[in-house]
């Protein structure tokens, strides 16, 4: 088994299973060893992913806050594939400002949003991209917010590259994660997935019936096109890589990172040593 | 793998009630050895009234007992968690009175130490309109209380 042997914690049905033979398959055909990634999680179903992979390095932090973790550990060690596993609650709502901040600071690391439009953990709770109307256990009159669009504002930041793909089509959603990751600069994968047990509306079978390959013909170099397209969803709900621009990332042109070394090379005696504080309070 | 949610020694999230309560229990314990590290209170002055204050409060209290040395007495921190509280009760102990100055309407300080010590500070000067406290508004404060 390719996992790390802890007991998996979703339900039977889980879209979060999908996204986990998914990543497998993404880390078995890369070039790069195991232990050259970094997998970051915050608080959710979704961010318990990292802790089911079996020879990645692993750092499950806040609620909302994966984003400064992944940020700095990629400032910090260039060298790390850098990659972003949580939740539509906890990338949207609780870490929304992050994700704005990420977005304009351009780091080279990879955003995987579990959006299941739902908070699973908490057990039902409506997220930020549940529909208006939808009512749940703590929005019992329907909610009454317009939903947040991740594609729309993450096209309208001009972010360097943003896809929204499928977890019920696997071939689909490994090739969208595999260009994320390689895409050098921030990348965002809103991934489209069922709670099968939370969210009684975007099931399965809802998902399958709403999503529209985006057309072979789509360029999605086209910033405005790329927008209108992110505006859709009653009609129809594009996936595919919507929007791409190519730039030099943070590394690249920051002063400090810029054909440097490294920043975990540059230890000197000033920085406090960790060990024997972490002895004496253990 | 590193984690912040309650974990095991892998570092793996865990809902174990046995590893929670162990966990709780040797977070608790750090108390104990903060506690050692932590700063003395700064004590000067020979006089009655014990002035009891913390932080940025230092300069304006060191200057009213420079001045009135055979009347005042300060004690002052600077660390107030966790708090160190032999010397404070000596002091409260051989005080004619003791005075919380503070810069908060509520006696935050005050209050701290009779949770952690059963005494009641008898008298408090409080500034709460968000600037600092100053020789002449504890000097007035104090004369209010008739303690000066």
């Amino acid at each position: 088994m390719q996992n790390s042997g802890m007991d998996i914690a979703w339900c039977p049905g889980c879209g979060n299973f999908a996204l986990l033979d998914a990543v497998n398959r993404v880390l078995d055909t890369s070039d790069l060893p195991r232990n050259h990634f970094l997998y970051v999680s915050g608080i959710g179903q979704a961010a318990k992913l990292p802790h089911y992979l079996r020879g990645v390095n692993v750092l499950d932090g806040l609620h909302g806050r994966a984003l400064p973790a992944a940020q700095a550990a990629k400032i910090a060690n260039g060298d790390l594939t850098v990659i972003v596993h949580s939740g539509d609650g906890c990338m949207y709502g609780e870490g929304g400002n992050h994700l704005l901040a990420a977005i304009r600071r351009n780091v080279d690391i990879t955003v995987i949003v579990h959006d299941n439009q739902v908070y699973g953990l908490t057990r039902g709770q409506a997220s930020p991209t549940t529909s208006m109307g939808t009512t749940t256990v703590a929005q019992t009159l329907g909610v009454m917010l317009e939903p947040f669009n991740p594609v729309a504002t993450a096209i309208a930041m001009d972010c360097s590259f943003v896809a929204r793909t499928f977890m019920g089509i696997q071939d689909h959603l490994v090739s969208t994660i595999r260009a994320a990751i390689r895409h050098h600069g921030f990348a965002l994968v809103d991934v489209l997935q069922n709670c099968v047990t939370f969210n009684k509306v975007n099931t399965f079978g809802w998902y399958r019936e709403h999503i529209r390959k985006l057309p072979d013909d789509y360029d999605p170099r086209n910033r405005i096109a790329a927008f209108k397209t992110a505006l859709q969803w009653e009609d129809g709900i594009p996936i595919g890589t919507l929007y791409i621009h190519e730039r030099p990332a943070y590394g690249d042109i920051h002063p400090a990172l810029h054909d440097k070394q490294p920043l975990w090379q540059q230890w000197t005696d000033d920085v406090i040593r960790c060990e024997p504080l972490l002895e004496e309070l253990a | 793998m590193i984690d912040s949610d309650e974990h095991d020694e892998s570092g793996h999230i865990t809902e174990d009630l046995d590893v929670r309560d162990r966990m709780v229990q040797k977070r608790l314990h750090r108390h104990a050895d903060v506690l050692r590290d932590v700063d003395e209170p700064l004590v000067m002055g020979r006089g009655n009234v014990l002035l009891i204050g913390w932080g940025s409060s230092f300069g304006a209290l060191e200057e009213l007992v420079e001045r009135y040395p055979s009347d005042l007495r300060l004690i002052h921190y600077s660390e107030v968690w966790p708090l160190r509280t032999e010397r404070l009760l000596t002091e409260l102990e051989h005080a004619g009175t003791s005075v919380a100055v503070e810069g908060n309407a509520t006696g935050q300080f005050a209050r701290l130490i009779a949770q952690e010590t059963g005494k009641q500070v008898a008298h408090r000067v409080a500034r709460y309109d968000g600037r600092p406290l100053t020789f002449a508004y504890i000097e007035a404060r104090l004369r209010e209380l008739e303690v000066l």
